[in-house]
């Protein structure tokens, strides 16, 4: 069976067109990227939105049709082939989201007709598994991820039921870290595929978060948080210190953000031990966190090493910070009480709407 | 990891390509890498902490801590941010991504505690918001004076929030009379953003692009009092015209600009927009989905169409 997409060459022209747009022209007329059709991250984002939004009225079509799950499923897969074979089309978001959800109702429609609801770990792990195919089928690194992560909660539900108990938390745990460190270890070959090398990175940096997260759920259940606390604490610190090495050795931007993941995770765990009050903690890190971006910021103003603070390509408008900043900015709000009395309302970005 | 030097030095020489691919192909063989992304990311977390620490303080002192020394506290923290950027301007360089953020920190400290003043003192009595509008004011005076995009963000949203304009999904269901309810309200930031970037219009991007940020704040706050708009019974009819006319200008100053992200608000905006409506207006359940899907389908056909004009017009 051949499966339509970009063969290993295609792909790798195709990334390097989305990567450097000042040589796309160039790139687009030496011809090597097939028929293929790429897009921009922002135009994937609404590709997929429109393409969940497609789902979802297509899903409303077929409300009276019986097996609605599995007919719909295998039609809205079908689409998404077609879109793939005969448009070209490649990381488009439309097809993305299509095959994502005719996957997920294929799924659901099995579990429906044979009632498993007393292993709920099956279930997660059978959608797991048709998350994981769409990502391989794609090359989609998120999906594969989430599949990851579909998995982890598998294992920590292995008696039978989600989020009831934190029995098997650590085996989660333990599955996730152990996870990232092979995506580490295999991150540090070269792949000829981009993608295949993307799916890694969507394990470095997700997966010991998860694993933390993992090995701390005993404390969101009421268990005793002392007993797994310390080997969270051990297992992120690992990973900070060994996320970072990797990341400035080999010059790779997934081991640093998951440095950064692991560094939250690590105030996480160091926070119990502090008797402080919340304020005091936020204002604490944040200012750390602050100082030492811009002590680095300062210091990489010149290059060293081959590491910098300055731009690798010109930065275009950075929507993203823009939405960021205005985020924090003071929002509407409702007038002051009449009396201030120091509780209840709320409080929050730059404070200044009038709700405190 | 993967490298894509090989692919790089296939290309053919042209002047057009000289320039970049140097670059391109040192960054492919790992010769340098840049941070700038992570620390663009610790620096808005670090900054976002801070101010949310600081709100968690005074919400939770007010009655302990004194707000005069409250106040002079958080002032002389906004004041040295303030500084450093003045520092920076006197020195005739341009400020570090750093250096931004901590321009940024201040203006969100100084919000912080003129709102807090406001509340503490009722300097504005029962017409409280003004001090957003002073607050806009503020900021909008220091992002000229500074360069800031970042701090323009600030202020513009200051000033939408005088107005009483957020962009949340709730908020679209106010139930507040029509004539001055959210929509038009939005539609009126819209326009004192759009009459902000025409200003701007004969605007180098070296010279901070503050044309594309009015920009950008105009064309959301429009969709999203066109949104507004369409969410009343009332208005229904003029929301839903509001919204096509803004989906046809924002796609066609996309393609005359060459600006992606003004044809993903027109295509993005219009469809939630038309399904909200036939979701609304229709009460056959499986008519409004079959509509809805059609829209999507034309969505996605219009949305293919415009980027292939797009790039072709680019090349």
């Amino acid at each position: 069976m051949i499966i339509a997409r970009p063969t290993v060459s295609e792909e790798r022209w195709l990334v390097l067109a989305n990567r450097y747009p000042a040589l796309r022209p160039a790139i687009e007329e030496a011809g090597q990227e097939g028929a293929w059709k790429a897009t921009t991250r922002l135009a994937r984002c609404l590709g997929f939105v429109l393409g969940l939004l497609g789902a979802g009225m297509f899903a409303g079509v077929l409300a009276t049709f019986p097996s609605p799950w599995l007919l719909g499923g295998l039609v809205t897969i079908g689409v998404a082939e077609w879109l793939v074979a005969t448009r070209r089309i490649f990381h488009s978001g439309v097809e993305e989201a299509l095959y994502l959800c005719g996957a997920v109702a294929v799924v659901v429609q099995i579990l429906v007709w044979n009632h498993s609801g007393d292993h709920e770990e099956i279930a997660v792990a059978m959608i797991a598994t048709a998350v994981l195919l769409v990502g391989w089928r794609l090359l989609n690194p998120l999906f594969t991820t989430l599949a990851a992560a579909g998995f982890s909660l598998a294992v920590s539900a292995m008696d039978g039921h989600l989020f009831d108990s934190a029995a098997h938390g650590v085996e989660a745990g333990i599955f996730c870290a152990v996870l990232s460190a092979i995506a580490l270890t295999l991150g540090s070959r070269t792949w000829q595929r981009p993608s295949h090398d993307h799916m890694l990175d969507g394990l470095v940096i997700l997966m010991p978060w998860l694993s933390y997260v993992w090995l701390q759920s005993g404390h969101y259940y009421g268990d005793a948080f002392t007993r797994h606390a310390p080997w969270a604490l051990v297992v992120t610190c690992t990973f900070f210190v060994a996320n970072l090495l990797v990341g400035v050795r080999q010059r790779q931007h997934a081991p640093l953000i998951a440095a950064l993941g692991s560094l939250a995770c690590t105030i996480h765990a160091l926070d119990r031990l502090l008797s402080w009050t919340l304020h005091w903690k936020m204002m604490v890190c944040g200012a750390a966190l602050l100082i030492v971006a811009l002590v680095l910021d300062r210091w990489l103003r010149e290059s060293r090493n081959g590491i910098t603070s300055q731009p690798a390509v010109e930065p275009a408008l950075g929507l993203a910070e823009l939405a960021g900043a205005a985020h924090l900015a003071p929002a509407a709000g409702s007038a002051p009480p009449e009396a201030v009395h120091g509780q209840g309302g709320s409080f929050g970005g730059g404070g200044a709407s009038g709700r405190f | 990891m993967h490298d894509l030097s090989a692919e790089l030095r296939l290309l053919p020489p042209e002047p057009a390509n000289d320039a970049a691919r140097p670059q391109a192909l040192r960054l492919e063989r790992r010769e340098i890498l840049s941070v700038r992304p992570e620390l663009l990311f610790a620096l808005y977390v670090g900054v976002a902490t801070l101010v949310a620490g600081v709100g968690v303080l005074i919400k939770s002192n007010l009655h302990r801590i004194g707000p005069l020394a409250l106040l002079s506290g958080i002032f002389a923290v906004s004041a040295l941010c303030y500084a450093l950027a003045l520092r920076v301007r006197r020195a005739g360089r341009e400020r570090s991504l750093g250096e931004d953020y901590v321009l940024l920190l201040g203006a969100l400290l100084f919000s912080t505690a003129v709102g807090y003043a406001e509340v503490k003192f009722r300097v504005f009595g029962r017409a409280w918001s003004w001090h957003l509008l002073w607050l806009a004011l503020w900021h909008w005076g220091s992002a000229y004076f500074f360069r800031s995009k970042l701090v323009l963000s600030v202020a513009l949203t200051a000033f939408a929030g005088w107005l009483g304009v957020q962009a949340q999904l709730g908020a679209l269901f106010e139930p507040r009379y029509r004539l001055l309810g959210l929509g038009p309200r939005a539609l009126f930031c819209a326009m004192v953003f759009y009459a902000g970037g025409r200003v701007h219009v004969f605007e180098r991007a070296e010279d901070g692009g503050f044309r594309l940020v009015y920009l950008q704040f105009a064309v959301n706050f429009g969709f999203w009092g066109a949104l507004a708009l369409s969410a009343d019974p009332g208005t229904r009819w003029i929301g839903a015209v509001v919204l096509l006319a803004l989906a046809f200008a924002s796609a066609n100053f996309g393609l005359n600009e060459r600006r992606e992200s003004f044809l993903i608000y027109a295509v993005g905006y219009s469809t939630i927009g038309l399904i909200w409506l036939e979701v609304l207006m229709l009460h056959d359940f499986a008519l409004a989905s079959w509509l809805g899907l059609f829209t999507v389908i034309a969505a996605v056909v219009l949305l293919t169409r415009l980027r292939a004009y797009l790039r072709a017009s680019t090349q």
